[in-house]
């Protein structure tokens, strides 16, 4: 357990954060060039915008066409990619060692000289309407969507970071502009290297990539205020012939930076987390045999978070099936459900499990961006074998019973819903709304 | 005293890969490194849906999940248990050549783990009851993967539709009616035929030592009797004279479809070249066919393609999904047009060449934690027949040239070896 001494630490060059993790076993380069602004800066009505001016960042430069960018990416055998989080616009590059110093050349080119294409802007809003339709084909994507709208409705976690049809529709290329501007440039921007890497090119890679970054002030955007639940209710997700649903149920719940954060994470591994030992797994599918997975957890994210049980029995066994998960939810909080010994088991596949939080490094690079961007401590990675060991029965009981609220759910369950008729008089629920699936 | 035999070594970057065989039959590959303290620990079966038969398809998958059930030293229950106390992560998986078992855990665990194994090959209990609640899982698997996935029904019947006589013509989770009747004397057979140690592999790679490694196979397998594995005779699946088609509706909003051309076994040599081809069409932005799919015709939201590497001849695929308005026989127009000028010889050096470097970093990246290297070099050890061609394919594929490749296209790629699933949008009543 005593690796926690090996893993890098983020250093500061020419005013930039950057961190490396090298392993010379494969020759392979990535990196991560982060800027901490994220979707939650899209304005009302122009959800998207930043996930937009990602994808399109990268269809032509002033001097090279997309065609020309796509082509010389493929021949070089790399890949490099925008992704939009919610606080967070990162550029993935990754290529074979070899091609690193093309790489970063074509990237600067990306980053510093865009065009933003007019023709570019048409075929973007196209094919993003395209992957819309295209979503509404996976049910479990359907039910989760529906869980997180409702979950934090009025939050800036319920917009989705792609945004919808017609916010797409709204955008402009002056809005993408606008957006560029305001996520391009210097200030707090991190770099993370990991991989097949010298120091030296490391240094040079930093130079490479974030010297020429024009100057900038970036303001981040929080949005912590959630709306509490004041009843149950449940959402049927309505969607022809299913034999099968997937249902979400869960409440708003601590964010990932609170002191509780650890001994809640116990105890919901212990209750359902990804471990056969959970609870959940056993009621649901070991002793049942109703569905083939059952899971579920804290999804803490910077402002706020969640807890959530999942699972997807077969349609018959539905409302029994979704009536115990909330009795199993209460008599885990409530009652004895979860035995002392199993928060230890918890525990300890925890502690044991660790060596596969950082087997890779660019598993290790993941855990110090995300660190960063949730505004962690620093030592806050290095810390968690001691804070894991630390947690005492108590504490995770404590943890549960202030955090986790089995009487106040939102629960999301794509179906066919006329083959669930009567399920909240079933389950004793006040409000149900029936959603068509594909409602635009 | 059992002997344990080095019958390979093999070198790779920095790594030393060695096999061994036990007397009974057993097959142990090993791989030391060190980086982590973290092993993998795969056993891969010669079994999978390939050695059903009709009435009981899908019981090599079911099989796989009974496995986790209850032994004469071991009960229910206790196999995860014990893992998962250790900090392990626990998995399996079954395909139509293979079964494989695999898990990723601490250094420490070496000798857990061999005892668990060893015991389930030889020491399985199985009640009615056990299987009736795994049957309920199953189902309800196939209820996931398939009947209410799109795409899973629609590679199920491109498989169905393929092979009219050959076992891939049945999905490896098996037809719903058969995971629901399948009995226990069915299954008990299924283990006693086929969970033999000279019918297996055990691939570990990771922190260890390789000579404890050995100590504890011999000590736990080194008993275990051998068995009459039945040979495989299978079924030779006739030439495919004609395009077979079939339309069917279903919950989507825009069209959708799958072409599956007849490819050779993952042994030939064709099977390489079809990769070059499929990485030339649709590896990467600028590959070919996507690009004239998705970005310059703007007629697809996906395409991609694939061939399956099996022991026996299988399915070079092609899979679109259509934008709206668009139809699903204008991708396929366009595809035969793209194969046609291929077979006519336009086959460009940057093509190749850029196909050429997607292939070589997925080489690499292939090989990211233990469990993927143990994942590699068991699958090439069951279906090329031997674990170095997870390393020697490489070579062999950065030296085809554009002659076999424009060969192999002519002879695979043609529309009377072509099945063809068009799924259309359901009309709303």
């Amino acid at each position: 357990m005593n690796q926690k001494s090996l893993i890098p630490s983020w250093i500061s060059h020419h005013g930039i954060d950057a961190i490396q993790i090298p392993k010379h076993d494969r020759p392979l380069v990535k990196f991560s060039l982060i800027f901490p602004t994220g979707s939650f800066s899209d304005p009302l009505g122009k959800e998207g915008l930043s996930n937009f001016m990602g994808d399109l960042l990268l269809r032509g430069t002033k001097n090279k066409s997309r065609d020309q960018i796509e082509s010389q990416l493929d021949h070089l055998g790399a890949s490099l990619n925008a992704y939009i989080g919610y606080h967070s616009f990162m550029i993935d590059g990754y290529c074979l060692k070899r091609n690193l110093q093309d790489l970063l050349e074509l990237t600067q080119e990306i980053l510093l000289s865009p065009s933003f294409d007019d023709g570019e802007v048409e075929k973007l809003k196209n094919e993003l309407y395209s992957d819309f339709m295209l979503r509404l084909e996976d049910d479990q994507d359907l039910a989760r969507d529906c869980f997180s709208k409702n979950l934090f409705q009025g939050n800036r976690y319920a917009r989705d970071v792609s945004g919808n049809k017609p916010s797409i529709q709204g955008i402009t290329k002056s809005d993408v502009e606008k957006k560029y501007k305001e996520i391009i440039h210097r200030d707090k921007v991190l770099l993370g290297v990991s991989g097949d890497i010298e120091e030296h090119t490391f240094l040079q890679l930093i130079e490479t990539l974030c010297s020429s970054l024009p100057e900038g002030s970036r303001e981040i955007i929080s949005d912590h205020h959630v709306s509490p639940i004041k009843r149950n209710k449940i959402f049927l997700v309505d969607k022809p012939e299913r034999s099968q649903t997937q249902f979400f149920l869960g409440h708003p719940c601590l964010h990932a930076n609170h002191q509780d954060l650890t001994a809640l994470q116990c105890f919901a591994n212990a209750f359902a987390g990804s471990i056969f030992q959970a609870k959940y797994m056993q009621e649901i599918r070991v002793k049942r045999g109703w569905s083939y997975g059952a899971s579920g957890g804290v999804d803490a994210k910077r402002d706020a978070g969640s807890f959530y049980l999942y699972t997807f029995p077969k349609t018959q066994d539905t409302i029994e099936a979704v009536e115990l998960s909330m009795k199993l939810f209460d008599q885990a909080v409530h009652g004895d459900l979860i035995e002392d010994q199993l928060l230890e088991f918890s525990k300890q596949y925890m502690l044991r499990s660790y060596p596969f939080k950082i087997d890779t490094p660019e598993k290790v690079l993941s855990r110090r961006i995300s660190d960063r961007l949730l505004d962690r401590p620093e030592g806050y990675f290095e810390s968690y074998v001691d804070r894991v060991s630390a947690l005492s029965l108590e504490q995770m009981r404590d943890a549960a019973k202030a955090h986790l609220d089995p009487k106040h759910l939102i629960i999301s369950i794509l179906c066919t819903a006329k083959d669930l008729e009567g399920i909240e008089n079933r389950l004793h629920i006040e409000e149900k709304e029936v959603i068509p699936f594909d409602l635009e | 005293m059992t002997k344990i035999q080095k019958t390979q070594e093999y070198r790779f970057s920095d790594y030393s890969i060695e096999k061994f065989t036990l007397e009974n039959g057993l097959s142990v590959i090993a791989m030391e490194d060190h980086s982590s303290p973290v092993f993998a620990y795969h056993t891969w079966f010669h079994v999978g849906s390939r050695n059903e038969r009709d009435g009981i398809t899908g019981i090599a998958h079911l099989f796989e999940h009974l496995m986790f059930k209850e032994t004469k030293n071991h009960k229910e229950g206790e196999f995860d248990r014990i893992l998962e106390e250790q900090g392990g992560k626990i998995n399996a998986a079954t395909y139509v050549d293979w079964t494989f078992y695999r898990q990723s855990l601490p250094s420490p665990a070496l000798s857990i783990i061999t005892e668990l194994e060893a015991d389930r090959m030889q020491h399985m209990i199985l009640s009615q009851q056990q299987l009736d609640s795994e049957r309920e899982v199953v189902a309800n698997e196939r209820r996931y993967r398939v009947d209410n996935s799109p795409s899973g029904s629609m590679y199920e019947k491109l498989y169905a539709n393929a092979f009219q006589n050959h076992a891939y013509h049945w999905p490896v989770i098996g037809w719903m009616k058969d995971i629901q009747s399948i009995g226990l004397q069915d299954c008990l057979d299924f283990y006693s035929t086929f969970y033999a140690p000279n019918n297996a592999t055990v691939v570990v790679v990771g922190s260890f030592d390789t000579q404890e490694l050995l100590s504890q196979i011999e000590k736990h397998y080194g008993d275990i009797s051998s068995s009459q594995v039945p040979s495989y005779l299978g079924v030779q699946e006739p030439i495919q004279k004609e395009a077979r088609e079939e339309k069917i509706s279903l919950e989507i909003p825009t069209e959708k479809v799958l072409l599956g051309y007849k490819s050779p076994a993952g042994t030939h040599p064709d099977y390489l070249v079809l990769e070059i081809i499929n990485s030339i069409f649709f590896d990467g932005r600028s590959a070919g066919l996507y690009k004239k799919l998705v970005h310059e015709k703007e007629i697809c939201s996906q395409a991609g393609g694939w061939v399956n590497q099996t022991k026996d001849p299988g399915l070079h695929i092609f899979d679109c999904s259509m934008r709206k308005g668009h139809t699903s026989q204008e991708a396929i127009d366009l595809i035969e047009e793209e194969i046609q000028k291929l077979q006519k010889g336009n086959c460009k050096d940057e093509d190749l060449d850029r196909a050429k470097s997607k292939i070589e970093t997925s080489f690499w990246n292939q090989f990211r934690t233990v469990d993927h290297k143990a994942q590699a070099l068991g699958f090439h050890d069951l279906v090329s027949g031997n674990f170095t061609q997870a390393f020697e394919e490489m070579p062999k594929l950065l030296s085809i040239t554009k002659d076999q490749v424009i060969e192999a296209a002519q002879k695979y790629l043609n529309p009377e070896q072509r099945t063809t699933i068009q799924a259309l949008p359901r009309q709303k009543s």
